[in-house]
């Protein structure tokens, strides 16, 4: 068989290898989901918290 | 890592009660053994071993999975284990199972980081297929064969990533929904028209306002910033009553806020009227949805089908009569049917937490107002009551969204919930007060400019916040929206690149063994569109048309062929740890042909593997064994006894070759149990053949006779009956003196001779064999035994008479 066939777990660690690299997506956004996903964290909730740090965090800024 | 395994040692699980081991030295083996004499119980030892789990015995909760695991006959203290011996020295191990305090534990030898990386990294390694689990793909519902292939190739973390992903960004479209930032910013823009006459989005327009405002009252300040205008405003206040002020803004706050909520009546209600409908959707046909609680009942049937726990063709639960095969596509059925109501019930908790989100948001305004303290004051009672009705009357659509469905109560209708205009008469009496207090201020013209311009301000401020705010969860939003587009993408690259490839293989192996059939082009393939993928079905041409489900036109030999492709294609798709792999008795429902097929399949395809193939048929344990005995596998035959258990007889030509393969490899310390038995089994031979007279045991212990006290009863007979056989007595010595045949005997010591003595010692063996046994090709009878014995000659000899040795009687 091809060994060019990802496992699940090679496709979940490119993507966030690379997820700030998207186009149109704001990089810290995408950084710290990768970060979430390597300290095995990304569940809904922590997402959630996260993305709502975030929006105070850029709500405050000025 | 290509890992293969040298030696298994099974000790008091399931049928062995004694120590079984099977000397592999990497080598494949087939395994006869008559039905009930426990083969299982090696496939048992390898789930357990790798997995923590035996399956059929998991996933029955009525037994304890752990003391089914132990042999009945063993006693409490003594300790169960599967010791693994690999090519690879490093994750050697042994995992025990004892009783520690009344309760079974288990444990494994090997505690290093390289062992628990090779044991995790196996998880997910297809290392034994049994009969039962043939078709256990195939039977799956689409959702289910999705999420089995998910889970085989790994894919299940995957797709509980996307999941969350999904909520992740589904949650910042719902926040946004809640806000209603339009509504909030209309509102505001409203007080601004109100009081200055103008709604006014940029700085130094509002700015502009205030000045052209303040420039009658010639306050001497000129307004650049905010700071200008805190600073007209600290001035005004100097002058204005401060009591009526704090009235009016907690008042206007109110309005605002009601305002507000006014616009949102029809976000409410509609809401609300989805969430009833979905409800009803499940109310009228609760049925279909109660059954999803069957569905795990449901999947333990087929399982006991599937396991062929149950073998007559009667239900297993009413054991009314019906066709099993029948049975299983009615529960495959209802298993699909069950599926159709989860989405149900998935739309409908999502309109029921749209609810619970949008009605807590306006609550938590409401309760706002309740904290200024303004609130309790006698004079605004009224407004109070009716800011009380709406708390009141929001959370009743929060608490119908908390019905469970299963309760059996039908939610109230819509009609008698929806918020209506009625529901703000509190408007007039609002507006009335605000008037009476505006007109108190008209008085004070500096007490309606202070008025004017702070409102205005402030709802200048909250729209450049809720602005901002929008903006922000916007490109949220957006990102997450592109993130889980691209995540979804990749995904369904990744799994359809794996299934096109997986799929060629499928085929290929089924192809293999249904040569020009009318089956072709067996393919796994995906269901779903856009970012859901939905399932998965397998399709295949007969006749030149597309068929889907298998089961249409397959036998059931054809279904187990397919079994047999899917899991031979997994071990190559996903085993990268191992290079072996366990077949039990998977050929049970196979026709002759189909049979023959699979073996030549195992030869051909798979010689690269280490393959432990067990068979209770013996017809084609007689074929397979042929192609066996060419392709240089052991080959050997599973037994039981009530003193031992399960096990399995050492032939002592496969013990020689191990031995061989072992000395040459140099792996000596798993060559010391085969070097005794095979020293065992060749004095016990010998000593017969010769007569040699031992001392007199009862039943089994006769059996267990220790080669030191046969090479001396031998010995003291050479020296009593033969002249010639004295003379060749320095071989036998040297075997006696041998400081291996200590260590062999030893059951303190583990076995760790220096390779040259070993090697000498089973040259030793071998000459000392010579002496017993015809080294002409020719001779039938090759053994040297009293039953040749020559009376005229006084001679023992063997079968040709070329090997003989005087010998008094």
């Amino acid at each position: 068989m091809d060994n060019n066939v990802k496992s699940g777990k090679e496709i979940l660690e490119d993507f966030f290898a690379n997820i700030s690299n998207i186009i149109n997506v704001d990089k810290v956004l995408a950084e710290s989901l990768a970060n979430l996903y390597k300290q095995g964290l990304l569940t809904d909730t922590n997402i959630k918290n996260e993305l709502q740090k975030l929006r105070e965090k850029n709500v405050n800024k000025n | 890592m290509s890992i293969k395994i040298k030696k298994i040692a099974i000790k008091g699980i399931r049928g062995v009660q004694k120590t079984m081991e099977l000397q592999l030295s990497e080598k494949s083996i087939l395994i006869y053994g008559d039905n009930g004499t426990g083969k299982s119980s090696i496939s048992d030892s390898f789930e357990w071993f790798f997995n923590d789990k035996v399956r059929h015995l998991s996933e029955d909760s009525e037994i304890d999975f752990k003391d089914a695991l132990r042999n009945s006959n063993i006693e409490d203290t003594e300790v169960s284990s599967v010791e693994m011996i690999f090519s690879e020295a490093d994750v050697n191990s042994t995992k025990t199972l004892n009783y520690k305090k009344n309760k079974l534990v288990s444990d494994f030898s090997n505690k290093s980081d390289d062992f628990n990386s090779y044991l995790n990294n196996t998880q997910n390694e297809n290392l034994v297929l049994r009969y039962q689990f043939l078709t256990e793909f195939i039977d799956k519902t689409k959702g289910e064969k999705l999420k089995s292939l998910s889970d085989v190739i790994g894919y299940a973390e995957v797709n509980k990533a996307k999941e969350v992903l999904k909520t992740a960004y589904n949650s910042i479209k719902t926040e946004i929904k809640n806000q209603n930032y339009e509504s909030q910013i209309n509102t505001q823009k409203q007080i601004q028209i109100e009081k200055i006459g103008a709604a006014i989005g940029v700085e130094k327009n509002l700015f502009e306002k205030v000045n052209e405002i303040i420039t009658p009252l010639k306050l001497g300040v000129a307004v650049k910033s905010f700071k200008d205008i805190d600073a007209v405003l600290n001035l005004l206040k100097t002058r204005v009553n401060t009591i009526v002020l704090d009235e009016l803004r907690f008042l206007e706050n109110c309005k605002n806020t009601l305002t507000n909520l006014k616009g949102e009546i029809s976000l409410l209600n509609s809401e609300y009227e989805k969430y009833y409908i979905e409800f009803n959707k499940i109310a009228d046909d609760v049925y279909s949805i109660m059954q999803i609680f069957f569905a795990e009942l449901l999947k333990a049937g087929r399982s006991v089908i599937e396991k062929k726990y149950h073998l007559d063709d009667t239900c297993p639960l009413c054991l009314q009569p019906m066709s099993k095969y029948k049975l299983l596509k009615d529960i495959q059925k209802r298993l699909a049917q069950i599926e159709e109501s989860l989405k149900k019930k998935t739309a409908c908790d999502a309109a029921r937490q749209s609810i619970i989100n949008i009605s807590k948001e306006r609550i938590n305004r409401l309760e706002n107002l309740r904290i200024d303290s303004h609130y309790n004051n006698k004079a605004f009672e009224p407004i109070k009551k009716a800011i009380d009705y709406l708390i009141i009357k929001i959370s009743s659509l929060e608490k119908e969204a908390n019905e469970k469905f299963t309760s059996g109560n039908k939610i109230s209708e819509p009609k008698t919930l929806k918020l209506q205009d009625a529901d703000f008469a509190i408007f007039t009496i609002l507006e009335s007060k605000i008037t009476a207090l505006q007109a108190v201020m008209k008085k004070d013209n500096n007490a309606v400019i202070y008025s004017n311009i702070s409102s205005a301000k402030d709802a200048f401020l909250r729209i450049k916040k809720f602005e901002k705010e929008r903006k922000v969860f916007e490109d949220q939003r957006s990102s997450m929206e592109i993130i889980y587009n691209e995540f979804v993408k990749k995904l369904k690259e990744g799994l359809e690149n794996f299934i096109t490839t997986f799929s060629g293989t499928i085929n290929e192996y089924y192809q293999f063994m249904n040569p020009g059939e009318q089956f072709q082009e067996l393919k796994i393939v995906t269901i779903g569109e856009e970012d859901e993928l939905n399932g998965i079905t397998i399709e295949y041409k007969y006749n030149d048309n597309w068929v889907s489900p298998p089961q249409k036109y397959f036998s059931e030999s054809h279904l187990n062929c397919f079994g047999l492709s899917f899991f031979l294609a997994s071990v190559i798709a996903f085993n990268k740890e191992n290079k072996f792999l366990l077949l039990d008795d998977v050929i049970s429902s196979f026709d002759s042909n189909h049979r023959k097929k699979f073996a030549d399949l195992i030869f051909e395809k798979f010689s690269d593997y280490q393959i432990i193939l067990m068979t209770h048929e013996n017809e084609w344990y007689q074929y397979v064994s042929q192609l066996a005995k060419r392709k240089s596998w052991l080959i050997n035959e599973i037994k039981w006894s009530d003193t031992e258990g399960t096990y399995i007889e050492d032939k002592p030509t496969d013990l020689r070759e191990i031995i061989e393969t072992n000395i040459a490899k140099g792996d000596i310390d798993i060559t010391g149990n085969p070097i005794r038995k095979y020293l065992e089994h060749t004095l016990k031979v010998i000593c017969a053949n010769l007569e040699v007279k031992v001392n007199f045991r009862f039943n089994e212990v006769n059996e267990k006779r220790m080669p030191d006290e046969l090479l001396n009863d031998l010995k003291s007979k050479i020296n009593k009956s033969s002249n010639d056989l004295k003379s060749k007595m320095p071989i036998i010595d040297r075997i006696i003196n041998s400081n291996i045949l200590g260590n062999l005997l030893s059951h303190d010591n583990p076995f760790s001779p220096k390779l040259g003595d070993l090697k000498a010692f089973w040259a030793d063996l071998g000459e000392f064999e010579k002496l017993f046994y015809c080294q002409e090709s020719t001779c039938k009878k090759p053994m040297v035994s009293m039953r040749n014995y020559d009376t005229v000659a006084k001679k023992i000899r063997c079968g040709c008479d070329k090997t003989k040795y005087d010998w008094k009687i």
